[in-house]
């Protein structure tokens, strides 16, 4: 049976839970430390969504900080993107908005899935923001997400990955 | 270890003084023509003449186009604890794919990036916290 095999680049501020995501959903391991990621980290986690194999390659980008954004050459061949909030850091909002007008810029609309990441702390998230609600009713997806908790992590790669079967049968069509 | 001069011809033109580890050269269809290093040393496959080179080597996934122009992909981690700079240009009607070791450099900025990271969300949580 053929795989099908996409690139997928998880991007958003520093410290939201990219990295812990990833690692929840491939190696089903979350650590209480953080630890930041220094360029990009490539895993691979392969997925059977109605009888089709789809090998995700996951691109663990570094985040966005006060010193650094994000390099257009790591979006480079991507089939679709995951944003990531911590939404207890309001900040973390404005930076998925510019990270996805990055994207739209320089590699065009690609399917997309949103993650509110840490809802074990949902107690501490703050408001959406108008920004954010326009965003979101763009996504393929929203969903709230606990890495810690394992929480909404393989719906999140699942509805992408379903985007990217989509996507990919409307190429060969 | 000998790599073929074109390798070195393209880390001159770019003013890289980086020492390559290891390299790949991709006909159109991406199947490998030759390979030489240890690219094994980066990924956890192994090379060979003849292979596909997605199907080895899937962090090239969306990195093989067909537009020739040379990228860069600073400090990518196959590996835990192992960072590599991918080189990809085009020469001699080849795709060449060039790892260069950069794990010592990426190592002391991860140490830095950590600190200041973490300061910052300090202040972050003094400013939500009042």
């Amino acid at each position: 049976m053929s795989i099908i095999q996409k690139k997928v680049c998880m991007l958003g501020a520093f410290s939201v839970g990219k990295t812990s995501l990833i690692s929840q959903y491939v190696n089903s391991i979350f650590s209480e430390k953080y630890t930041t990621t220094i360029g990009v980290k490539i895993d691979k986690k392969q997925l059977e969504i109605d009888d089709t194999f789809l090998s995700m390659v996951l691109w663990d980008v570094y985040g966005e900080d006060n010193h650094q954004r994000v390099m257009p050459s790591y979006l480079r061949g991507l089939a679709g993107y995951i944003l990531v909030a911590d939404p207890t850091r309001a900040s973390t909002f404005s930076s998925l908005i510019s990270l996805n007008a990055m994207v739209e810029e320089s590699i065009g609309e690609m399917p997309f899935v949103l993650a509110l990441n840490k809802s074990d702390i949902k107690d501490e998230w703050v408001d959406s923001t108008d920004e954010l609600n326009a965003l979101k009713a763009k996504a393929a997806g929203v969903f709230e997400t606990s890495a810690k908790m394992d929480t909404g992590v393989n719906e999140l790669f699942t509805c992408l990955g379903r985007s990217l079967l989509k996507a990919n049968a409307g190429v060969g069509s | 270890m000998n790599l073929p001069q074109v390798v070195f011809d393209y880390l001159g033109a770019i003013n890289s003084v980086a020492k390559p580890n290891a390299f790949l050269a991709l006909d159109e269809q991406g199947y490998i023509q030759s390979v030489g290093g240890n690219v094994a040393v980066f990924d956890v496959s192994t090379a060979a003449v003849g292979q596909l080179a997605l199907e080895q080597y899937a962090h090239l996934e969306g990195l093989l186009t067909r537009d020739n122009e040379p990228l860069i992909i600073r400090n990518t981690q196959l590996k835990p604890g192992q960072w590599v700079d991918l080189h990809l240009f085009s020469a001699k009607e080849l795709r060449w794919v060039v790892y260069v070791d950069n794990t010592q450099s990426a190592a002391l900025l991860q140490a830095e990036q950590q600190q200041r990271l973490e300061e910052d969300l300090l202040v972050e949580l003094h400013k939500r916290t009042g």
